[in-house]
């Protein structure tokens, strides 16, 4: 079995000394009295209880080593250093950091100390106990109270350190009654010095919870002096003034004067709260803050409730709430005066627990909002469509009042009124000359009137007017601009670009597009060469044109206004934070509308362009003859351009300058040049139908020459774009004017083609000169000079 | 074989056998199994303890054999530990004659068993509340190993901070 050899040398048993370990041991849990007789027993318990580290531990029970002061270094403490030490009251207070001095300060507290706490354990009546014989001001009482709290923790012995602590606790609670009676007493009597003295005792025994809800009990629980403390009675109506009133609806106002006097009210109170506060609460009491905390997040947010519920029932709660947060935000925390108990942050704090009571107004408030302006902004879109369909309507109900009623097969003979009618009267003014229209005129009446009132889809009043509502929506969201919770505000942030957003959105797909169809559907239905277009009609064939691209002018008018509204309201406001970034919607759906405007503008353009071309290869067809280049034999030259041609730069000097002076420059350009070059090709292609003679090719240079003055009298830019090609036209002219004779002139003409700057190339030379009345007799001899060889040179081998 | 067991030996030679987790409760013998058996105890191991007598042994084995499952805090929080009661068992367990109160302190000192140690230093430090320094002497049978001038003196150090 295994044993361990005991070494008999080691004898740590030696009964007549109490070991060292066991004397330390039992020191620790020894009353400092008991300590002082401890130390007398042995020289094993003498040591145990001059060990510092007892001490400290005493210092350390008591809560008051880690806070002493250390001693300097350079003058070591001294017996006169721990006067502060031998008063019961200042006792605790003074506590240097010193190992070496440790014991003595302990058992300087514990002389100080010990006969109090000592006399608390006898069995006495409160009023006879030794501290409130040597102490009479409640400061001296609530000191000593404090200092045996502190005392009590180091008794180590179970029952007396017990009972001590029940004793104590009882004491406190005795004495803090009496002090919170007095404090009442001269509260009530508003003798705030003496409150004051009494408050700075009950905080030094750490009562301010207590005072607190005193404080909060008195002043505004039991307070009621103010129409803020007393909700039941306030009169609502006296905010909301009734300024119109008709047989159905009634309009309020807000009454300016009621809600100022209701903030100067609001504010007079808090001003009086924290003018007492500062003058009985030090300032470690975070009382104002709880004051304020209470009367904004109950009175003054239940007061709010009741002014925003009777907002609603006289229809005006969209402008009451933004006005009321704004009045409180700003006109109520501006007359606040400076609060010492909260210091500089005081507007901050108050701010910021507005917002919180706030919030869920705002929430709902915003929400209204959003709806509120949607609804309103689409109503208007809605009823101005419903405008514009009645009148339409009315323009061809009166039209067709005073058509005849037909049958259908009596088509042809309505067909031929028409020419009849239009033969006869040259006056078709619908208002002024309602005669009886077939059916078909009167259908093309409807479509020309229609086309007339054009201008009147779009509405920049209408826009402008959404504009405003907008505005007036944003300028109320913008009360909002520096809520302090942070999520709300976001919300808030998003709604405003949600409103802008609606208006591009409502603009575009309510106005601007529904607007620009029916545009393109007028026009695109319009047809000059129908039988109810002709010359009698006094509109110029282009007044459609002319009209959609007063549309175009309009709807750029309306471009230029959001974008005023959008840099003025969203960007300048700050409402819109990332100004280019693709993560700006606003910005997004603005340009979404731009993009809608271009795209119509395209469109109607083309549609435009289309109409002139096809008006003019027209007025070629009929007026182009065949001898106007090729003029019987025996005619002298004539000078002067055909009248084909002047028609045709008539009609265009009529319509180039259509898109006038407001329309975006690109456009005009974009406009002028395409119609530039579809003029040429119709030139060019009914040169290759005619027949041009030496004699009529003086007609055909006039023309040439005619178009090119005009040209280069009316585009404005993109000249070397489009000049070019009248140049060459001019140069193609010279073809027919040399003489058949000198055919050799004629192929060193056609085969050099930078005579004609390019533009043509070697093929459509040739066709142009094989339009020469000569050219069956010269075919062979220009050919030479072109190709080096006649076609009737060649032979076949 | 049962489980090994740990023959504690009193010095009046009286074998206490009692289960390792037991005797583990004395940190001396705790760690003089463990450096002795480090693969663990294998068969029984005996103990002597030459200073303590028999009838203080069994009772510091039977407080031992008590709190086998008890976990002590550790020593660091000194201030709670000191104005915490002593647990209502051990101060049952502790309400002997001051000489065995005494000698069981002495034991649980020497084989560095802390919790019973300072149970009987608070018991003590009750008991001896109060009591004059001859008085004192007298419970703990120990001698007074001052001389007359050294007793003066510390009388006269501590005179002043007294009961006034």
């Amino acid at each position: 079995m295994a044993q361990v050899i005991w070494n008999s040398d080691i004898d740590v048993y030696n009964p007549s000394v109490i070991p060292h370990t066991i004397a330390r041991n039992i020191a620790k849990y020894l009353p400092i009295q008991d300590l002082l007789s401890f130390a007398r027993a042995s020289k094993n318990t003498y040591k145990a209880v001059n060990d510092p580290n007892l001490w400290i531990s005493r210092l350390n029970g008591m809560g008051l080593w880690e806070s002493a002061q250390v001693p300097s270094k350079e003058k070591p403490l001294r017996t006169s250093d721990l006067k502060e030490l031998d008063n019961p009251l200042s006792c605790l207070d003074h506590i240097y950091k010193s190992s070496k001095a440790a014991k003595i300060q302990v058992l300087k507290i514990h002389r100080c100390l010990n006969p109090y706490y000592s006399d608390l354990l006898l069995n006495k009546p409160y009023d006879r106990l030794r501290i409130f014989k040597d102490f009479q001001t409640p400061e001296e009482q609530a000191k000593i109270l404090n200092n045996l709290l502190v005392y009590n923790s180091v008794d180590y012995i179970d029952d007396s350190r017990t009972v001590a602590h029940e004793k104590i606790t009882a004491l406190f609670e005795i004495f803090e009654n009496a002090l919170l009676r007095e404090l009442e007493i001269h509260f009530d009597l508003e003798d705030y010095v003496k409150t004051k003295r009494f408050m700075k005792i009950l905080i030094d025994l750490k009562n301010q919870q207590t005072l607190i809800d005193f404080f909060l009990q008195k002043s505004i629980f039991d307070n009621e002096n103010s129409e803020l403390f007393n909700l039941e009675s306030l009169k609502v109506d006296k905010y909301f003034t009734l300024v119109d009133e008709d047989w159905e609806t009634k309009h309020y106002e807000l009454n300016e004067e009621a809600f100022k006097s209701l903030i100067v009210e609001v504010a007079s109170v808090f001003n009086h709260q924290s003018h007492i506060i500062d003058l009985i609460f030090p300032p470690t009491v975070p009382i104002m803050y709880k004051v304020s905390e209470e009367l904004v997040s109950n009175q003054l947010s239940e007061l709010l409730m009741i002014l925003i519920e009777g907002s609603k029932k006289v229809g005006v709660y969209l402008t009451l709430v933004p006005v009321l947060y704004e009045k409180v935000t700003v006109d109520f925390v501006n007359q606040l005066k400076p609060s010492e108990n909260i210091g500089s942050t005081y507007h901050h704090l108050i701010t910021g627990l507005i917002d919180m009571s706030f919030e869920s107004f705002v929430v709902d408030y915003v929400r209204e909002e959003i709806v509120y302006f949607k609804t309103l902004s689409n109503d208007k879109i809605i009823e101005w469509k419903e405008s514009i369909t009645k009148r339409e309507a009315e323009t061809t109900q009166n039209i067709l009042k005073h058509v005849k009623t037909e049958s259908k097969n009596d088509f042809l003979t309505s067909f031929k009124k028409v020419f009849t009618i239009n033969n006869t009267s040259g006056n078709n003014e619908v208002d002024v000359d309602l005669k009886n229209f077939s059916e078909i005129q009167a259908k093309a009446k409807i479509l020309s009137e229609n086309i007339k009132s054009l201008t009147k889809i779009f509405s920049p009043e209408l826009v402008l007017d959404t504009l405003n509502d907008a505005k007036i929506s944003l300028h109320r969201l913008l009360k909002f601009r520096d809520f302090s919770i942070a999520s709300l505000k976001k919300d808030i942030f998003a709604s405003m670009q949600d409103v802008f957003i609606d208006v591009m959105e409502t603009i575009g797909n309510e106005h601007l597009r529904p607007g620009f169809q029916k545009g393109l559907q007028y026009l695109q239905t319009y047809n000059p060469n129908s039988p109810t277009y002709t010359d009698s009609h006094n509109e110029s064939f282009v007044e459609p044109l002319a009209l959609f691209f007063e549309l175009i002018n309009m709807a750029d008018l309306i471009i230029q206004m959001v974008d005023i509204f959008y840099k003025e309201e969203m960007i300048n406001r700050h409402i819109v934070k990332l100004e280019n970034s693709i993560l700006n919607p606003s910005l997004q759906n603005k340009k979404k509308l731009e993009a809608l405007v271009d795209k119509y503008v395209a469109d109607g353009l083309n549609v435009g362009v289309e109409v002139l071309v096809n008006e003019i290869e027209n007025v070629y067809k009929t007026y182009l003859t065949e001898s106007d280049y090729n003029p019987p034999g025996d005619k002298e030259p004539a000078f002067g351009p055909s009248e084909a041609a002047q028609k045709a730069v008539k009609i265009l000097d009529e319509n180039i300058d259509l898109l006038g002076d407001g329309a975006d420059i690109s456009i005009v350009e974009v406009f002028q040049q395409e119609i530039a070059e579809r003029f040429f090709q119709i030139i060019v292609k009914s040169l290759k139908k005619s027949t041009i003679s030496v004699t009529g090719a003086t007609k055909l240079i006039s023309d040439l020459n005619l178009y090119y003055e005009f040209i280069v009298g009316n585009i404005k830019s993109n000249k070397r774009l489009v000049v070019p090609l009248y140049q060459s036209l001019k140069k193609v002219g010279n073809i027919y004017l040399i003489s058949g004779d000198d055919s050799k002139a004629i192929g060193k003409l056609v085969s050099d083609l930078s005579k004609f700057n390019g533009i043509f190339g070697q093929e459509e030379i040739y066709e142009f000169v094989q339009r020469r009345q000569d050219w069956p007799i010269i075919k062979r001899h220009v050919e030479k000079v072109m190709y080096g060889f006649g076609l009737g040179d060649c032979t076949i081998m | 074989m049962s489980n090994p067991k740990v023959i504690v030996i009193s010095s009046d030679d009286e074998k206490f056998p009692v289960d390792p987790k037991v005797a583990e409760k004395s940190l001396l013998m705790k760690n003089m199994i463990n450096d002795l058996n480090p693969d663990g105890l294998q068969e029984d191991f005996e103990i002597p303890t030459p200073n303590v007598r028999a009838n203080v042994l069994a009772k510091v084995l039977e407080w031992c054999e008590h709190h086998k499952n008890t976990i002590f805090p550790d020593d660091d929080d000194e201030d709670a530990k000191k104005s915490a009661p002593v647990e209502e068992w051990d101060k049952n367990f502790l309400k002997v004659d001051q000489e065995m109160l005494y000698e069981i302190m002495l034991a649980a000192n020497y084989l560095n068993i802390r919790p019973l140690l300072d149970a009987g230093c608070k018991m003590v430090a009750e008991m001896i509340k109060g009591k004059s320094p001859e008085e004192l002497r007298r419970i703990f049978n120990i001698v007074n190993d001052f001389s007359p001038e050294e007793e003066a003196a510390i009388r006269r150090e501590n005179e002043w901070a007294e009961d006034r």
